[in-house]
């Protein structure tokens, strides 16, 4: 156990708001992941992060057991996502060509395919999905962040891991139907 | 392929530097302080709820092996894939040798395709210490209570007050609402009962007793569930998404309570059965049950209740040997004793499905509630878990397993009194969308289910040329079946809603009607009364689509939903009447929004909680949960308002007859009730009464 880690969460439970960072850097990165991966601006991403950032910083009073500071921000982060997701249903706020080009920028053919495969995923997907292989929680977590039962985010994660798996097999097939002509 | 390709290609772009920690650090030393929330006390002794939900963690068995789980075998397109539960174990050896087996074979076959290069050779940096996250998190210690003061959560006393509270003289009683149940007599659980007398709450981890007479609160008591110390967090509004925690039953003067918890000792999820006894001003605590595994469903009928959780196993490469029976067969506790499920009543796959690594068990166990002393049966179904349906007489398990396209297994088990027996095994394609997807009719059981099918093309640019251009089409197609009681195919139909999912059905004897949706809201009447040939007689089409359908009337159909706007764009909550007088012309009789006005976002609960409904035609009520939320770009201000709304059907119209705000309205409101002429509505932490004719209110508790 990091005894630094426990110290800063009582720290930061104090208002010290170093301890705080400390506690989030071992975080942001998967948070700031996650955030992109879901809604797919890297703008928003980041504003999203330092949104649940404060909002994390102001409520971690009510953080009582030092071990689950990443779920606890997770959830918060997850929260605001949807929230997010649906602001831009009502918007029409589609701007997501830098992360799409990000995507795309690769030169690794299979990898590209898969990227944009993961791009065209709907919104509940993506925030499974990064949950799971960004964040590394458990279905059982997820839940938790999402408000479905966990044996819906194991279905909606199989399935959805199962539609790129699709993707990918194609690729080898058709790289195999072209080296062979 | 592997989840560490798909992190690879996520974690491509550069962090923005306005987040990074040293940043943020100067943008939390420059904000603001809090301004805490305040807490309101309305009755002294009930204080505020403190209430903690332990979340549910099962990280241990899963993280610390990330590296291993990484990588996820493709399954060959020549795998059978697991169809039927007649493999019961003889011995736990048995079971044990079946696990390591099987994970030793899925580990050969990730060093064959990692040899080959297939999933990706370059290794992903590990740059944000997951790791070190897991570690860290599970060197548990339980806060001093110097911190827990800190926290500000004051000690809640469970009190009595108001003891003196006359009960009533039980006249007569007065009519009141029951939990929206699919099957008449087949019960399910919900956050909220009401015998009449009282109401019987469940909110974070407390149960609370309520007695109430004509809108006021009389008498309240809390009940928490269990010692709360070793919660991960007080309650927040965040806990307010999480409401399936905790569960309760009502039958005549027994209260049960399903809930989850984590057992600190072995770091392992299970389920509590609390049963108490309804007295005329408290509860008392007759019986504890405990089953390994987080609660995912129940059922009762009659006095027999049917409880299914869902356990994993450790992490395979730790069970080294059949005599940690702890570590891979699930357990049950009553009167301290703890019992593992028998061998025999184990069920295995023939084919493993999806391994992750742990084994996860479906545990099902019927239990006389009036003895919850030991289970009268328990079975565990290794590999298993999707939606069920329950008769008066049998259940049903479905399990999406993935072949060519996605297939659902489906394992019928009868239930009587308590005892469940192996029945039948079936399977049919397409995965299914919830537990209305099915019914039982006259020794039929129909099925609808939505076939996904993802076909890609890919042919080389030109001949030279390197790169590839792929066209992908992801067709979808809707089924459904009707088996007979060995679940063997007798009817079909399909070629409905081509190109969408389905979003709700409802089954009313010989007509199934279902909601197709993609951009508009199709609703299908299908004549089941041959069932070996099922007919289409009619669609209609209009916007948005239901996610729940009711009988209102013999010739009307309530359908509950999200609107849309004619591109497929969803804007808000809808209600509509359908007229099935006739089911060859399906009429949309009335409809009404709630849309969003462009700034603010409309939604409810209930689209994906039916139970948050409250539907009664004799009544005329159909109340459900409404939220609005607001977000104001000018100074990024965002506010959200939490109501519960009442409707009414009248002549083809519908219209508003009231509704209750809360105070918080990041509080998700999530039922009502109503006992005579009184409704009472329930949001995470305030409950308001009001008078169903007049709405006025009568009284506002917090919890």
């Amino acid at each position: 156990m990091d005894n630094d880690f426990k110290k800063d969460v009582s720290l930061a439970i104090r208002g010290d708001s170093s301890a705080f960072s400390r506690l989030y850097s071992k975080v942001y990165k998967k948070l700031y992941y996650i955030a992109l991966c879901s809604l797919r601006n890297t703008e928003d991403a980041a504003d999203i992060v330092s949104d649940t950032v404060l909002d994390a910083f102001n409520s971690i009073k009510k953080l009582k057991n030092e071990e689950s500071f990443s779920c606890w921000i997770t959830k918060i982060l997850t929260n605001k996502i949807k929230k997010k997701q649906s602001e831009y249903i009502n918007k029409a706020q589609y701007n997501y060509e830098d992360f799409e080009n990000s995507l795309k920028s690769d030169f690794d053919f299979e990898k590209s395919e898969l990227a944009e495969e993961i791009y065209r995923l709907d919104n509940e997907e993506r925030v499974i999905l990064s949950l799971s292989v960004l964040g590394g929680y458990s279905s059982e977590e997820i839940s938790s962040f999402y408000g479905l039962k966990p044996s819906s985010i194991r279905s909606k994660l199989s399935r959805t891991k199962e539609k790129l798996k699709k993707a990918i097999n194609e690729i080898d097939y058709a790289s195999n139907v072209k080296s062979n002509s | 392929m592997s989840d560490e390709k798909i992190r690879e290609i996520l974690t491509k772009n550069e962090i923005p530097d306005k987040i990074k920690p040293e940043n943020i650090e100067i943008m939390l030393k420059n904000s603001k302080k809090p301004k805490q929330k305040k807490i309101s006390i309305v009755y002294k002794s009930i204080a505020t709820l403190a209430a903690c939900i332990i979340i549910t963690v099962a990280v241990v068995n899963v993280m610390p092996h990330k590296e291993e789980i990484e990588i996820k075998t493709n399954k060959s397109d020549s795998e059978v894939m697991l169809g039927s539960y007649s493999n019961t174990a003889e011995s736990y050896d048995y079971i044990y040798k079946n696990l390591r087996s099987a994970y030793v074979s899925e580990k050969f076959k990730n060093n064959i395709k990692n040899l080959f290069g297939l999933l990706g050779t370059k290794k992903y940096e590990n740059s944000y210490s997951n790791k070190a996250d897991v570690e860290i998190a599970y060197d548990s210690a339980a806060g001093s209570p110097e911190e827990q003061t800190i926290n500000g959560a004051p000690d809640i006393a469970e009190e009595q007050y108001n003891k003196e509270t006359g009960t009533g003289d039980a006249v007569e009683s007065p009519e009141f609402s029951d939990t929206l149940n699919q099957v008449e007599g087949v019960n399910e659980a919900d956050i909220i009962k009401t015998d009449g007398k009282n109401i019987y709450y469940t909110s974070g981890n407390n149960v609370y007793f309520l007695n109430v007479k004509d809108g006021e609160f009389k008498n309240v008591v809390k009940y928490p569930l269990y010692e709360d110390n070793n919660s991960n967090y007080n309650a927040t509004y965040y806990d307010s998404y999480y409401t399936d925690s905790a569960e309760i039953f009502i039958n005549e003067n027994k209260l049960t309570v399903l809930y989850t918890f984590m057992n600190l000792e072995t770091n392992k999820q299970q389920t509590g059965v609390k049963v108490f006894n309804i007295n005329d001003d408290n509860l008392e605590l007759v019986n504890t049950y405990i089953q390994d595994g987080y609660y995912t469903n129940s059922r009762m009928i009659n006095n027999f209740l049917y409880l299914l959780t869902n356990d994993s196993s450790s992490y395979i490469g730790e069970i080294t040997s059949s005599d940690d029976v702890a570590k891979f067969i699930p357990s049950y506790t009553c009167n301290d004793d703890q019992n593992f499920v028998e061998p025999d009543d184990i069920l295995l796959p023939e084919k493993w499905n999806d391994y992750y690594y742990t084994v996860s068990y479906a545990v099902v166990s019927g239990i006389d509630i009036n003895n919850a002393q030991e289970p009268i049966s328990i079975k565990a179904f290794a590999d298993f878990g999707g939606e069920i349906y329950t008769s008066l007489e049998n259940f049903y398990f479905t399990s999406a397993s993935y072949n060519q396209n996605i297939e659902t297994n489906i394992t019928k088990l009868s239930i009587k009194d308590g005892l469940i027996e192996n029945s039948a095994t079936g399977k049919v394609d397409g995965y299914v969308l919830n537990q209305f997807s099915m019914d039982e009719y006259n020794g039929y059981f129909r099925i609808a289910t939505t076939v996904e099918n993802n076909s890609f093309t890919t042919k080389p640019f030109n001949e030279e040329s390197d790169i590839a251009v792929r066209s992908t089409s992801n067709t979808k197609n809707n089924c459904l079946y009707v088996l007979d009681e060995n679940l063997n195919q007798v009817g079909f139909i399909t070629d409905f809603g081509l190109d969408e999912s389905i979003k709700s059905v409802n089954f009313s004897q010989n007509i199934a009607y279902i909601v197709t949706y993609r951009q508009t809201d199709p609703l299908y009447s299908i004549d089941l009364t041959d069932p070996t040939n099922p007919i289409i007689m009619d669609e209609v089409k209009i916007n948005g689509y239901s996610t729940f359908m009711h009988k209102w009337t013999d010739s009307l159909l309530l359908g509950f939903g999200v609107d849309a706007d004619e591109n497929g764009r969803e804007t808000g909550v809808k209600v509509v009447m359908f007229n099935t007088s006739n089911n060859n012309e399906l009429v949309e009789e009335a409809l009404l929004a709630y849309n969003s006005n462009g700034s603010n976002y409309l939604y409810s609960i209930a689209t994906y909680e039916r139970k948050a409904l409250l539907l009664n035609s004799t009544k005329n009520i159909i109340g459900f949960p409404l939220n609005d939320y607001n977000y104001n770009y000018e100074n990024n201000e965002q506010t959200s308002k939490s109501y519960y709304v009442f409707l009414e059907y009248n002549n083809g119209q519908f219209s508003e007859k009231g509704r209750v705000e809360f105070e918080d309205g990041n509080n998700n409101a999530l039922r009502a009730i109503y006992i005579g002429d009184y409704l009472y509505a329930f949001s995470y932490n305030q409950a308001i009464s009001v008078n169903i004719n007049d709405f006025s209110q009568i009284q506002s508790i917090n919890f």
